[in-house]
């Protein structure tokens, strides 16, 4: 796999917020068919990344370059191979699924024929065949992530960027989404996964990127991050990003009311 | 500490706060109702720090940042509209009838503004979730719920009320004074008996999506009447005085209990007739059986609905109409849609302004309103022009003078409407999409918007005009209507190009006032009206110039496709 061109190719990549430097030079191949889990700590520079991947951050240093194409110079034709579904997205609540599906599908150029055919095979495959007619406001959060899910993936893109993907699903519909993306992956799609969820991170990536403070602190196979064969990514996780003196303790807690 | 000091400061200006705090003074009765008191004062104190903080409904929507003063600005309004309460009292000279319209009026304004504003407090969820997992009692949370409103409605009545009382106290003996006072109380009494009545009779037989339809037309309705009042209430009054009517002519309002309730006054002046006994006692009367009416009927069943219905958790219905959309092909509005636009991209912009503006009750609310006015210029046009003529004579001095063309050019007001509210949504969040999606040529999209606009608000008035035109005033009338929408085409594409600066229903609210812009605008509309109305007479030069004005709006549509939208980019926040 690694003799082959890398899909997503990112050097020395630093974003700053006024003197804040929220990433610090990043450097990352990624290659066609992985599934990455992409993990960190609150403030570590993930969403950033996210974003600056996604086309919606232009102005940063170093280079970002997906299937060859440099992102600051033809952000368009990338972010048409993108899918992607921010966390905590909202959508157009008063709107049925067929008629957000059909507003998103044109956004994104595709014909409506095709649009139909493709809302109706996702959402019965999803289980909302029923619910297609129906406005999104009596939804479920977990029926409305389902939408979500599918407007990420309904043009086809190369490559699916998720963030917490799972945020409201019940536990079938998790089973589900990690089929998914196991079968995604399989069909040759790279896969950004985001979460804090570290025991689905562990099951679904191929490899594992730990973001700490703006830099790529673990990069590997959660084989390869593993010292010992019991230990578990959150384990790692702790490990690696509690460095100060004052990580927290939840002892404290219990003293603080008792 | 700092905390205090700030609520100190701030109970200068807050009435709402002063209230409070003269009601929180009576501990011991509240403690003996069974309420526990510290919980009470806390909720009541959270209650109204936050209704002061809360968008004021008259104006736009403004979550971005939440005023500080919302109580402060509503109590001046109200205020205002207590003014217009005295100007009636001053006006007509006779006591009797100034006070059956001015209690007419005040209670009617109050069971209005008490249903729209209400509403949304009986409706609050957020109790459900907040104070019911909390160790509160049930009598302390009603209470404190009970408590609220009073607190606003008593907010309200004094706002209302403090011009006629100050008016009157120096105008009046001390007897007439008190009576006064005592009839606003019945006649706040008579609102609250016929805003409960309201709420019974609609929660019992409407389901929750309805019934919170129903209040956003009762505020639109508000906003007209408002209007009416304005435009039409002068006149009124003037008539009534000029031609010294009295309670006794003016039959239809014997049945209001507003009138009942003046009586006293007349009683007090010495007419002791049997009509004024009888109304006084139906006045005195009324109000008390109606409170015992409603709290015999507002018992625990009708609490326990509200609690119900405030939870908002609506079942998800299976739909079987569902299925049978499925069947039916596309829908209209994609058919429209796929007629008039050219890309995929446009189509979007199309149907997303379609569907949203069709189906968000916030946006119509603030539109509709808007609209409605149109026909009532229409009518006080029509009034107006010729007034005392037949009206065959008062059409054809309409069509002489081309007046009506000034109601096209009124019409086109509504586009800058549209335009403004176009970009605003409560949902605003949802369009992370637009920032996502490869929006390679914004122009087509916004165009697609522009033309969805075009064919919702502006389209459906030409239509009517031209039904009504042709017919009154004849086939000379089309060019006219031909020249006025394409200057309307003309003037969307430059608001769209140089006023909205946003995707649709993308942001929180209007981020300055464009008040001067607005004014602006309609001044170029009203000289270019006039324009029209001074040439309307040479036919050739209407139809060259309406001709010209449609060739711009296509090569104008043309380049707004072109446009790139800087303005559009994302705004990383």
């Amino acid at each position: 796999m690694e003799s082959t061109l890398p899909l997503i190719r990112i050097i020395d990549l630093k974003k700053s917020y006024g003197t804040k430097e929220i990433l610090k030079g990043i450097n990352l191949d990624i290659f066609p068919g992985q599934v990455i889990g992409y993990i960190g700590p609150n403030g570590a520079g993930k969403s950033t990344t996210v974003k600056i991947l996604t086309g919606l951050i232009e102005d940063f240093t170093g280079q970002v370059e997906i299937n060859g194409i440099d992102i600051q110079k033809d952000p368009l034709s990338i972010k048409s191979q993108l899918g992607y579904v921010p966390e905590n997205a909202e959508l157009y609540e008063v709107l049925t699924p067929m008629e957000y599906l059909d507003f998103v599908g044109k956004l994104y150029g595709m014909e409506d024929d095709i649009i139909q055919e493709r809302s109706l095979k996702l959402l019965s495959a999803f289980g909302l065949a029923a619910n297609a007619m129906s406005r999104m406001d009596t939804f479920s959060k977990g029926m409305r992530q389902k939408v979500l899910l599918i407007s990420g993936i309904i043009h086809n893109p190369q490559i699916i960027i998720l963030d917490e993907p799972l945020s409201g699903l019940d536990a079938n519909a998790v089973i589900f989404v990690k089929e998914l993306i196991s079968l995604l992956a399989k069909e040759g799609k790279t896969i950004f996964y985001c979460s804090h969820m570290m025991d689905v991170v562990e099951k679904v990536s191929d490899r594992i990127l730990l973001i700490n403070q703006g830099s790529i602190i673990a990069d590997g196979t959660i084989n390869e991050l593993k010292s010992d064969p019991n230990e578990s990514l959150e384990h790692i996780f702790a490990k690696l990003t509690n460095t100060d003196n004052d990580a927290l303790d939840a002892s404290n807690i219990i003293s603080a009311i008792q | 500490m700092h905390w205090m000091h700030l609520t100190s400061l701030a109970l200068f200006n807050n009435m709402e706060k002063f209230i409070l705090r003269f009601i929180l003074l009576f501990k011991g009765i509240w403690e003996s109702l069974g309420v526990n008191y510290t919980q009470f004062k806390i909720i009541l104190e959270t209650k109204v720090t936050l209704d002061n903080r809360k968008p004021i409904t008259f104006k736009k929507r403004n979550a971005g940042k939440s005023s500080s003063s919302t109580s402060i600005i509503q109590f001046i309004m109200y205020m205002i509209i207590g003014l217009m309460f005295m100007v009636i009292l001053i006006l007509i000279p006779d006591r009797y009838l100034a006070l059956s319209i001015m209690l007419l009026c005040f209670t009617s304004m109050l069971s209005i503004t008490l249903v729209s504003d209400f509403s949304p407090i009986l409706l609050d969820t957020r109790d459900q979730y907040i104070i019911m997992p909390k160790p509160v009692s049930d009598r302390t949370v009603a209470l404190s719920r009970i408590t609220f409103i009073a607190i606003k409605l008593f907010n309200q009545i004094i706002a209302l009320c403090l011009p006629v009382v100050v008016y009157v106290s120096f105008n009046w003996d001390i007897t007439g004074i008190f009576l006064l006072i005592l009839q606003l109380l019945l006649s706040t009494l008579i609102a609250l008996v016929f805003v409960n009545g309201f709420y019974m009779i609609s929660i019992k037989y409407l389901p929750i999506q309805k019934f919170k339809d129903i209040i956003a037309y009762i505020q639109i309705g508000l906003s007209l009447i408002i209007f009416l009042a304005y435009y039409l209430g002068p006149n009124l009054i003037q008539t009534i005085v000029e031609s010294q009517l009295t309670i006794e002519q003016l039959k239809f309002l014997w049945i209001f209990p507003s009138t009942w309730i003046a009586s006293f006054q007349s009683l007090l002046q010495g007419n002791h007739s049997l009509q004024s006994i009888i109304f006084s006692l139906l006045g005195l009367v009324v109000p008390f059986f109606g409170v015992y009416a409603c709290t015999k009927l507002f018992s625990r069943g009708f609490n326990a609905k509200i609690a119900a219905l405030a939870s908002g958790d609506t079942p998800l219905s299976e739909t079987d109409q569902a299925i049978s959309h499925t069947n039916t092909g596309r829908p209209f509005y994609k058919k429209l849609g796929a007629g008039v636009c050219s890309s995929p991209l446009e189509e979007a912009g199309f149907s997303i302004v379609w569907l949203i503006s069709s189906k968000t009750r916030e946006f119509k609310q603030q539109l509709y309103p808007s609209l409605a006015y149109l026909p009532i210029y229409f009518i006080f046009l029509f009034l107006r022009t010729g007034e005392g003529l037949p009206f065959a004579e008062k059409l054809v001095k309409l069509r002489e003078s081309g007046l009506y063309i000034i109601m096209f050019y009124l019409s086109l007001l509504t586009i800058l409407t549209v335009f403004q509210l176009i970009t605003q949504s409560n949902k605003y969040k949802a369009a992370w999409i637009y920032y996502v999606v490869p929006m390679d040529r914004p122009g087509q999209f916004m165009t697609g918007v522009l033309k969805a606009c075009l064919i919702k608000y502006v389209l459906p008035f030409n239509i009517l005009f031209f039904c009504i035109c042709v017919p009154l005033f004849g086939i000379s009338s089309i060019n006219d209507l031909l020249l006025s929408s394409a200057v309307g085409g003309i003037e969307s594409i430059l608001i769209m190009l140089f006023l909205v600066k946003n995707y649709p229903f993308s942001k929180a609210s209007q981020s300055s006032s464009k008040a001067v812009v607005n004014l602006l605008i309609l001044g170029l509309l009203g000289l270019l009206g006039y324009l029209h109305k001074v040439i309307f007479q040479y036919e050739l030069l209407v139809w060259a110039l309406a001709a010209l004005g449609w060739l711009l709006f296509f090569i104008m549509l043309k380049y707004l496709q072109k446009d790139d939208w800087k303005s559009l980019a994302f705004d990383d926040n």
